[in-house]
This record gives structure tokens, C-alpha cells and sequence, in this order.
């Protein structure tokens, strides 16, 4: 099948491959939801010879659309009325409805374009109250645009329940819908496709940002429908925290994951700033994903051992990614995470901290589907990860979302913080999946040099 | 004239002499009528439709078009039975035949005897270069193999 590119390659991807060439599609969704930027980003992608026909009816003057429209990185004021041929239909609507598809049969002729939008075709429809006639109307212009070689959009403020019940549904090959979901006190963009004929398409909700050069979408993160075959690699990795490999058969497995359980101020970021750090010192660049400490105070952390921030953190060494949880996205975290691993070599991964990941996820199970697609991928990449997870006491107790999320993880270390007249703090290995471990309860010290685990088993 | 141009005598004398090219369309999609004439006569021939298959031989033999553009699917005999039916009568043979559909239906439009053929929908570019093709690949073959 021949398609034709959206104009943003994360949406060809959605689409697998972009819209089918000769195709009648809408793009739906309520008022700010990004239609009309979807469409200009479209019009204006085009890299054939043939123009864009961008018509607007009695939604937005035209006059309105094309100054907001040079906002925009993608719209080069130099291809309007060249390569993007804007018209107005709305004098036409309003006078005379019925010649509206001579209307557009006039224009194709005159332009010759490779794609047609319409830009309200809700709009349009509502100036025709009379059913039968719209319904007359909308055949003879489906019956044009099957006729003539071109993909067309119509964007209309189309809801959920009209698609089963308004007549230019039945005619769309495609249906893509753009929606604003609350999440908190924010507001999240989703696209979803909703149909698209003769073609298979990524489904679900994909999140996307509305920016200066145009939409940046971020493709759902999907579990693999069968776990990425890998070879185990039997080789250990020190932990960087004196003392811990020995309870761990001479360190971490490569390509396993670690789950780090503890209440705060337990030490969780401190492991695995230690785990990071001994990469960089054996030449393992890593990645931190961290979504508490911003660069300043993480700075500040790691100087108080006596580390140079500007000696671990650069190039080839330790790459960290900051966001706040405030702002957090998990389709565009992980998306992003994914691409640093690959453009880093990244062969050492912490996230810090699962809580806040979970909190960004629409659900709980999609959350797990998020952990589950994170452990196949870094594991088929040889990529050793840690995870850190707050406990809600300072006991050693997992809670709920540890009970559920562990099964994934290969070893899972426990902190404990005791205050019996002085502040202890302990580390257990509860699981090392493949490995001798030592179950018993060590003390944890910070020291000014780092972590310390002492070989005696400290008293519950 | 050079085979490629829309005016004056076809390969084989069909045509009209001194006027642009005469095509012969057999299709019932108005819409599809309205853009075939457009494009067609502005790149510079003659268009003139025939409703149905049934009707199209004896409009051929006494028009004596360059090229019939048929769809497959038309009222009556359909665009392949129209296609043998040009090609099985001395009178016709030479007259180019493009196939012009909506079915994916290259292989069985040659075995008919089809020239060219072309998918729906209709694309100037494509449509244009198809009739030009014919009419080159027409002028190399030479002489007709029979007129009437």
C-alpha cells in the first residue's frame, strides 16, 4: 500500500508508515486539543511537487489561521500560496451550499494538490441542518475525493459517541482522534487511532507535546508479545559499595535488575550512586534517571563523599537525566531513557525512584507493563539496572507495590532504618535470582569516603 | 507529428486529421469522467465517453479513436470483454487500448490484449504519461496491422 507521510515521523511510526496515499481521513478531538497544528504540519511536510489545498469554512477566518500558523518552526511563510494554497469556502457555505463540491472539483483542477484539508468540516456539516441534503452532499464529495488521487483530512470537534453515529464516519478510511487528559493539576495530550482501513496502526494512547515545531509525539511504550531472546552473561559486576559483593557471590550478574527497597534517608540513592560511579571507574558509561535530587543538590551529594562531580558526570562517563516529578510522563521518560541508553552505550542503569514513575502512570497494570518492557529491553542489551523504591515505614516492610512489582526483578536488596538511641541503618539481600547470596542483616554505614557494609550481621 | 503528440492521425491513421487526438473513455463514475476530460484535454486531445461496454465497438470502428480508456467495471460488457472484443476485430486491433481501474488487475488486462494499463484513481501525471507511452510504444511498432 502507498502512503503518505504525517509530516512527523513518530506518527508515521503509529501509523505504520504513514496515511494510506488515497485516503479520506478525520482528525477529531474538542477545541485546543492540536487539530489544526496536526494538519499545517502535515500540508507543510509534504516533500512531493504537488501543493497542500488547505480550505477553511466558518470555524476560524482565514486570516486568524495563517497568523498563528507562523508560530511555527515547520510553516515557512515562503511556501504559502506555493506548496500550501490556502482558500476559503465560507462565503460559499453560507450563499450557496450545493455547489460546494463543483466548488471542489473546481479547485482540484485549478491546484492539482497532493493532499486536501478541510479545516472545520464539523463546521461545514452544521450549516447544512437539513440531513438528506447534507448526507447528498457528502456522497458526491466522498465520490470526488475517491475519484481523484490525493489524501484528505477533515478536522471537525468531533466527540466519541459521534463516531457510530454521524455519516462522515462511515465514509473516513481513517479516524485519528487528539484528546487532553487531566493528570493532576496538569493537562496531558494523548492521539489515539481509532480506525485506519486496510492498515494496521500502533494502538492506544500515545502522549504528545504541542511545540514550536509542531507535535512531539511519543509512541506508546508496548510490552513485546514474546520476551526478546538473549544469551545470560555470566559475568559479575562490583556494587562500588564496600563490602555488599560478598553477599552477593562477587557482585551483580550483568544484564540483571536490582529492586532497592527503603524508606527515606535509608541510603537507596547512595547505592546506586555508588553502582554508578564503580562503572565509570571500570569504563561502563551509566545513566542515572533521577526525578527527586535536581543537578544541584545531586552535585552537592556526591561532593559530600568526596567524589568530583565534573570527574563522573560527562560523555562517556555518567549521563544523568532530571525531570520533575511534577512534570513526569512515563511514555516520554521512557522513550527518552531508551534513547540515551542507545546513543550512550549506557551499560549501567539507575532509576530513582520507582514511586514517582508510578504515580506518572494512567494505571496500575500499565505500570507494570512499563517495568516488565524496561527489564526485557536493558536485559537483552546487557544492561545492568537498579531500581530504587521508597517503603512507606522505615521497617523492613516492601508494601503493596513491592509485593507486585518484585517478581520482575532478579535481586532485591532491602534497607532498614533502626532508631534505638543511635540512627542504624541495615541492608539485606532478600533475592539474587541465579547467585549464592547471604540473606543475614548487615549494618549500612556512610562513611565520608561512601558506603560501607560491615561484615558483622547486625540484631533486628 | 511525433507519436506522442495529441494531435493529428494516430499510428495506424485513426484520429482526425488537423484536429487534436480523439480518446475513446468508457466509465460511469461521474466524478471520474469530469477529471479524466479535464486532464485529458488540457494535455491537449479529444475526449469523448461511451456509457456503457455494449455500446463502445461500433463507436470505435466509426470514430476510429487513438487509444480507448476503459474501466473494467461498466455498465454491460464489461472493460476485458471490451478489450478482446477491440482486439479480435480487423477493424479495431490496432486502436491502443488502456485499461484504466479500480481492481488491482494488470496481469488479467494484458491477457485480454490490453496495451497499458493503469490503477484508479485518477493522478494527471500518471494518467497523462500512460496515454503518452502508448502512443510512443504505438509509433515504434510502425505501421497498423489492419485499418478498415
Amino acid at each position: 500500500m502507498e502512503r503518505i507521510s504525517s509530516g512527523n515521523q513518530v506518527i508515521d511510526r503509529i501509523l505504520m508508515g504513514g496515511f494510506p496515499a488515497q485516503s479520506i481521513n478525520i482528525i477529531m478531538g474538542e477545541p485546543g486539543s492540536g487539530k489544526t497544528i496536526f494538519a499545517e504540519q502535515l500540508a507543510f511536510g509534504r516533500p512531493d511537487g504537488r501543493p497542500a489545498l488547505y480550505l477553511t469554512t466558518v470555524s476560524e477566518p482565514l486570516a486568524k489561521i495563517v497568523t498563528y500558523l507562523q508560530e511555527y518552526t515547520f510553516a515557512d511563510p515562503a511556501h504559502i500560496g506555493t506548496r500550501v494554497i490556502y482558500e476559503s469556502l465560507a462565503g460559499l457555505l453560507t450563499e450557496e451550499p450545493e455547489r460546494l463540491v463543483d466548488s471542489l472539483m473546481s479547485l482540484i483542477k485549478q491546484h492539482r494538490p497532493g493532499i486536501i484539508v478541510i479545516d472545520s468540516f464539523k463546521a461545514m456539516a452544521e450549516l447544512i441542518p437539513d440531513r438528506a441534503r447534507w448526507r447528498r452532499i457528502l456522497h458526491d464529495m466522498a465520490g470526488v475525493l475517491t475519484a481523484y488521487d490525493a489524501a484528505s483530512f477533515w478536522i471537525g470537534e468531533y466527540t466519541a459517541d459521534m463516531v457510530s453515529t454521524l455519516p462522515e464516519f462511515a465514509v473516513a478510511d481513517g479516524v485519528l482522534e487528539l484528546t487532553r487528559q487531566q493528570s493532576g493539576t496538569r493537562d496531558d495530550r494523548y492521539l489515539r487511532v481509532i480506525k485506519l482501513r486496510g492498515s494496521d496502526f500502533l494502538a492506544g494512547y500515545h502522549f504528545f507535546r504541542i511545540k514550536q515545531d509542531g507535535l512531539e509525539v511519543f509512541v506508546r511504550v508496548v510490552t513485546p508479545d514474546a520476551p526478546e531472546v538473549y544469551a545470560p552473561i555470566a559475568e559479575r559486576l562490583a556494587s562500588g559499595v564496600n563490602g555488599l559483593d560478598e553477599m552477593i557471590d562477587a557482585g551483580w550478574l550483568r544484564g540483571t535488575s536490582t529492586i532497592v527497597m527503603g524508606p527515606s534517608g535509608a541510603g537507596k540513592t547512595a547505592l546506586g550512586l555508588h553502582f554508578l560511579r564503580e562503572g565509570v571507574a571500570q569504563g561502563e558509561p551509566g545513566l542515572l534517571v533521577n526525578f527527586q535530587e535536581n543537578p544541584t543538590q545531586l552535585a552537592r551529594i556526591i561532593e559530600s563523599w568526596g567524589w568530583q562531580p565534573d570527574q563522573l558526570i560527562g560523555p562517556g562517563q555518567l549521563d544523568i537525566l532530571y525531570t520533575s516529578p511534577v512534570e513526569l510522563q512515563i511514555d516520554s521518560i521512557v522513550t527518552e531513557v531508551f534513547r540515551r541508553v542507545e546513543r550512550g552505550r549506557v551499560r549501567r542503569l539507575v532509576i530513582d525512584a520507582l514511586g514517582d514513575l508510578e504515580r506518572s502512570a494512567r494505571d496500575s497494570s500499565r505500570y507494570r507493563d512499563y517495568l516488565y518492557t524496561l527489564n526485557q529491553y536493558m536485559a537483552a542489551r546487557g544492561v545492568t539496572t537498579m531500581f530504587t523504591l521508597e517503603t512507606p515505614d522505615r521497617h523492613e516492610s516492601g508494601g503493596g507495590s513491592a509485593r507486585e512489582i518484585s517478581p520482575m526483578s532478579d535481586n532485591l536488596l532491602l534497607l532498614g532504618m533502626q532508631l534505638d538511641g543511635e540512627l542504624r541503618r541495615t541492608i539485606r539481600v532478600l533475592k539474587s535470582r541465579g547467585s549464592a547470596h547471604d540473606g543475614s542483616r548487615r549494618q549500612l554505614r556512610i562513611s565520608p569516603s561512601g558506603l560501607v557494609v560491615d561484615r558483622s550481621v547486625a540484631s533486628p | 507529428m511525433t507519436a506522442s503528440s495529441p494531435s493529428g492521425t494516430g499510428p495506424d491513421g485513426t484520429g482526425r486529421a488537423g484536429a487534436a487526438a480523439l480518446i475513446l473513455v468508457i466509465e460511469r463514475d461521474p466524478h471520474v469522467r469530469a477529471l479524466e476530460r479535464f486532464f485529458l484535454e488540457d494535455a491537449g486531445y479529444t475526449v469523448e465517453f461511451c456509457d456503457g461496454g455494449d455500446s463502445v465497438i461500433a463507436r470505435a470502428r466509426s470514430v476510429r479513436p487513438i487509444i480507448v480508456v476503459t474501466e473494467i467495471l461498466i455498465p454491460g460488457m464489461d472493460g476485458l470483454s471490451v478489450c478482446r472484443a477491440l482486439k479480435a476485430d480487423p477493424a479495431t486491433e490496432s486502436i491502443l487500448v488502456l485499461v484504466f481501474s479500480v481492481l488491482a488487475a494488470e496481469d488479467r488486462a494484458r491477457e485480454a490484449g490490453a496495451d497499458g494499463f493503469l490503477r484508479k484513481p485518477v493522478n494527471e501525471t500518471l494518467l497523462i504519461g500512460a496515454v503518452e507511452r502508448l502512443l510512443a510504444d504505438g509509433a515504434q511498432e510502425g505501421p497498423p496491422r489492419g485499418t478498415n
